[in-house]
């Protein structure tokens, strides 16, 4: 059993080596975990802090709806991405939070969502049931890919594409494909020049960029508590925009329905929504509001957020993407640029997350097989655990298919080295 | 023994006046011959037999040889639903010598056959529309071998140097097809018995010829021992067919056994109660029907049956059928109660009642409208005649209807043909056996030959649900390959463009409104002439030893032959 490490005062974790800091987490020395993307390594006290939390609420005779509401697990998580309580939930994943984003909008026969193809199934399965449920058009554009993409095409993509009808932006904060990070701020100006909505599914972004959503001009945004947040599975974090900040956005508050609440009055609307920098309503507590709830996932959460203060999240978002450089560039040199579908010249767009075809044939990129034969091969053989995943590239009548690399702060240079080695020796052999 | 028990042994005998009009897969396309497909020649999906017609699994395909039905959630579909990654299961055997697993290269051998200029699929617009590069393949295969008596050798040149683009090979048990466009129907069109696997052994055999209907093989629960087109048909077990490797079918009764002959449906009744037959072979020979009237059945989409289809390249009467004024005024002319009167003495005992469009009700794209309406559908003969005239044809004209020769058909022929010449209209009727005559509609050589100007074929929808293309696209896309569906070779560039456009979106309320616009202009250029909706078939005739007989209404609620079992009789 992997030992659990207490660290007495704040700034011991501020100060640890990376080499300590990955003691903390419920690795598997084993095993070379590049996948956070789609689950992170928790870390031992939100285990602790999980399994105590539940075992003080379990067969209590206390009053669990009040504190269902987590203020004060909103309250302490909140300023860490520059934001109010009133404008935070904690949900159960970032699917949970688009899907409610989304069913919350206003949107009719009249309005167009603008997304790419390049998202998650959440996203893009959630606006086809708007479609159907209320008319909205989707327009679909395909993201460009590979190491030469700049965040002015990112941008011209989705410029090129807006309409009058355009009422919704949508967009990941970091694609989970090309690992791209995308341009959010440019793209919540473009949005706000022509009064559009923006939504970020940002399953990707909590715990590993430190980033303050304000600032960002986001009307919305959805993220995992349990990837690079490394909280416990279940968790999620849910942005919604509840005052109005000129400087950052200066649109108006969407119309917006708290779907799933047990806060939205029985009779009578909601307060209007604010006009100024003061809120009119805790729209945090709307949202949160939806029955009894787990307070050992929000508490564990809460947890994961403070080891992250306590470490410095910009000292992590420094680290994770360090190491994703790192990475980046042993593909190149492993593989070949032409390799890679990750963007690596526009150093705007780098996100711990490396795409790339690991075969030598180009008509492998588009082999199904062969890439779940590597991935599973590197699994089974090496224990490096890493992921495939499937998109479309302009112009190609294919699915590609790509391995991909995610590096985090308990991730170190040496694993990265040996786990490229071992995928390109493979690769070769499979090629 | 109790009847809910499975029995094994005895053969199954079907008697009637029906023939299969193909045997090989790649071309057949008679519901009524898709009982026997479905015995020997096996597809990546197709539709398990369920009693009851309101069950929603009746008309949704299952994995036959595929080993799962292709999800984003098992990496089989792409977000974008222009990949499918189809994995087959292991174990399917060919009945050959010896025997040999099924691979995915006989699955795209049999893609390549459907496009063959010798006896092509009927439906090869569902598939050239949809594959990626499948259009392109077809039209190099009809460019390079162009004439209908190829060589085995000349086809299997072709097919062995030429790829479907979008179809690829990752190895013998992964298939990927990559389409031109989201097509929400495309588990239904790999159902098709069109696409079923063809061994290597097809290579040496031109499509669908004496031949190969000695040799045909079998990856089914039966293979084909013996069969004399039109007259005689015996399938056995087929000794490796594996019940491990099939979800579907079973193998209760040693032996199928068809006889086919002239006969009334009194005699095939007759027969059937006698105990001589089991069941009927195409003989429209119903169960009492008590119990029927609202058969579920009814709710999942009507048939057209009969339909007049004119044949718009006859060079007769001057080319006058080729011009929409013309076909038109004959669109007045139909009683059609008076077919309806006809049906109503087989006592069928089916829901109909008189057609006003092509897409007859219960099917995807719909809406009730009737450009030619007459008094209680009685017809409008002087109209006709009227019409006629002023379309530059005052003295008619003489038409050649070809209709089959059993059942009601020559009757229909006649009532129909009795209408015309009210309108002045001289009609001289071509009577043709059963065995020969969807082959030779399907040929256009034939129709453009003028051997025929109008005809009463029926048609059923292939599948239901999402099928707004089931009638349009066959019957009324631009199509004069050998095989083709569009009997008349009907051509009108919008109609093209507008099927082409319902198939490229997704959305359903849209595309249900573009099917409805094709509907009412094949109509207003009365290609055919709908004569009555059916529902989709009839409770058929069960001889006493039956039991499991499960109709299948993909198959015109013909029954599933691999899953009923007999009884000894007593």
């Amino acid at each position: 059993m992997a030992l659990s490490i207490d660290f007495d005062v704040d700034t011991d974790l501020a100060t640890a080596s990376w080499e300590r800091i990955r003691d903390i987490f419920a690795l598997d020395p084993a095993t070379t975990h590049l996948n956070t993307g789609t689950v992170g390594a928790i870390p031992h006290e939100v285990a602790e802090t999980y399994e105590r939390v539940t075992r003080q609420w379990a067969g209590g005779l206390a009053n669990i709806y009040p504190p269902s509401l987590y203020p004060d697990y909103r309250a302490r998580i909140a300023p860490d991405f520059g934001v109010d309580q009133d404008e935070l939930v904690i949900c159960h994943n970032a699917t949970e939070g688009i899907s409610r984003i989304i069913a919350g909008l206003d949107l009719g026969p009249d309005d167009a969502v603008l997304t790419t193809s390049h998202e998650c199934f959440s996203v893009l399965s959630n606006f086809n049931l708007a479609h159907h449920r209320f008319g909205v058009r989707v327009d679909l554009v395909t993201l460009p890919s590979g190491p030469d993409i700049t965040a002015e095409q990112v941008v011209a993509t989705f410029e090129a594409a807006l309409t009058p009808r355009t009422k919704v932006m949508a967009f990941a904060a970091t694609t989970l494909f090309t690992g791209t990070r995308m341009p959010i701020r440019a793209l919540c100006d473009l949005a706000q020049r022509h009064g559009v909505i923006t939504i970020a599914d940002g399953a990707l972004l909590p715990g590993v960029l430190d980033v303050n959503l304000r600032e960002l001009g986001l009307d919305f945004l959805a993220g995992s508590g349990s990837k690079f947040q490394c909280g416990p599975l279940g968790t999620g974090l849910l942005y919604v925009r509840n005052k109005v900040f000129p400087e950052h956005n200066p649109l108006p508050l969407p119309r917006f329905w708290p779907v799933i609440s047990t806060w939205y009055p029985l009779m009578g609307d909601m307060p209007k929504r604010t006009t100024t920098s003061v809120e009119t309503c805790n729209m945090g507590d709307y949202l949160q509001s939806a029955g009894s709830a787990s307070i050992g996932r929000a508490a564990a959460l809460a947890k994961a957020c403070e080891i992250w203060n306590r470490i410095g999240r910009r000292r992590i978002e420094e680290r994770a993407l360090e190491l994703g450089w790192y990475a980046k560039r042993r593909v190149v040199e492993l593989f070949g640029e032409p390799a890679l579908y990750s963007p690596l010249h526009d150093q705007r767009l780098h996100a711990p997350l490396v795409a790339f075809k690991p075969f030598r044939a180009p008509e492998d990129a588009w082999n199904i097989n062969k890439i779940m034969r590597f991935v599973d091969r590197l699994e089974s053989e090496h224990r490096i655990w890493i992921r495939w995943v499937e998109f479309e590239v302009p112009g190609s009548p294919h699915m590609h298919y790509a391995a991909r690399v995610c590096t985090h702060l308990f991730n170190n240079h040496d694993e990265i080295d040996r786990a490229l080695k071992v995928m390109a020796r493979l690769a070769d052999e499979m090629s | 023994m109790s009847s809910s028990e499975p029995r094994r042994g005895g053969t199954l005998r079907l008697y009637g006046p029906g023939s299969m009009d193909h045997l090989d897969p790649a071309s057949a396309y008679y519901a009524l011959g898709h009982q026997i497909t479905r015995l020997f020649a096996r597809q990546l999906f197709t539709y398990p037999a369920v009693a009851d017609l309101r069950d929603w699994r009746a008309i949704t395909p299952v994995p036959d040889v595929a080993a799962e039905v292709p999800t984003t959630y098992n990496a089989g579909l792409s977000v974008n639903h222009l990949t499918y990654t189809v994995r087959l299961r292991r174990g399917v055997q060919w009945d050959t010598a010896p025997p040999r697993e099924v691979t995915a290269h006989d699955f795209v051998r049999g893609f390549k056959r459907m496009c063959n200029p010798v006896c092509g699929a009927g439906a090869i617009g569902y598939f050239t529309s949809t594959i990626r590069g499948m259009a392109e393949f077809a039209a190099a295969y009809a460019a390079t071998v162009p004439h209908a008596d190829a060589s085995a050798a000349e086809l299997a040149d072709f097919q062995n140097s030429h790829e479907i683009s979008g179809i690829r090979v990752l190895d013998d048990w992964t298939l990927v097809f990559e389409l031109a466009r989201p097509a929400a129907d495309f588990l239904h069109v790999l159902a098709m018995p069109f696409a079923s696997a063809a061994p290597v052994e097809y290579d040496a055999l031109v499509p669908d010829s004496d031949r190969f209907r000695r040799e045909v093989r079998s990856n089914g629960p039966y293979r084909v021992i013996d069969y004399d087109h039109g007259r005689y048909l015996r399938l056995q077990r087929n000794p490796v067919w594996d019940k491990g490797t099939d979800d579907v079918r079973n193998q209760h009764v040693d032996a199928v056994e068809v006889v086919m002959e002239r006969a009334d449906p009194v005699e095939v009744g007759r027969k059937i109660n006698s105990g001589a037959a089991d069941l009927s072979w195409a003989s429209p020979v119903t169960e009492p029907y008590e119990a029927n009237p609202t058969d579920p059945g009814n709710e999942l989409g009507y048939a057209l049956n009969p339909y007049l289809v004119f044949n718009a390249v006859s060079p007769n009467n001057g080319g006058a059928l080729g011009k929409p004024e013309v076909r038109r005024a004959l669109a007045w002319a139909f009683d059609k109660m008076a077919v309806l009167d006809i049906y109503d003495r087989l006592a069928a005992g089916t829901v109909m009642r008189p057609a006003r469009s092509a897409i007859p009700a219960g099917n995807a794209g719909y809406e009730p409208f009737d450009l030619y309406p007459t008094p209680g559908d009685r017809g409008d003969p002087d109209r006709c005649r009227a019409l006629l005239a002023e379309a530059g044809y005052p003295d008619g004209l003489t038409l050649t209807y070809l209709h089959r020769d059993v059942d009601a058909n020559p009757e229909v022929a006649k009532s129909c043909a009795a209408d015309l010449e009210r309108a002045g209209i001289t009609v001289d009727l071509l009577p043709m056996g059963h065995a020969d005559y969807y082959a030779y509609l399907q040929d256009p050589a034939n129709a453009e030959a003028g051997a025929w100007d109008l005809t009463s074929p029926s048609w059923t929808p292939d599948w239901f649900g999402t099928n707004g293309r089931a009638f349009l696209q066959p019957m009324f896309q631009t199509n004069r390959a050998r095989g083709t569906s569009n009997y008349g070779c009907y051509s009108n560039p919008e109609v093209d463009r507008l099927i082409d456009q319902a198939l490229a979106t997704v959305d359903e309320d849209r595309a249900h409104a573009i099917w409805h616009r094709v509907d009412e202009l094949v109509m207003r250029d009365a290609a055919i002439v709908p004569i009555l909706e059916h529902a989709p078939t009839i409770p058929h005739l069960k001889g006493k030893r039956v039991r499991n007989a499960i109709a299948m209404p993909t198959i015109d609620r013909w029954f599933d032959l691999s899953n009923l079992w007999l009884e000894p009789a007593r």
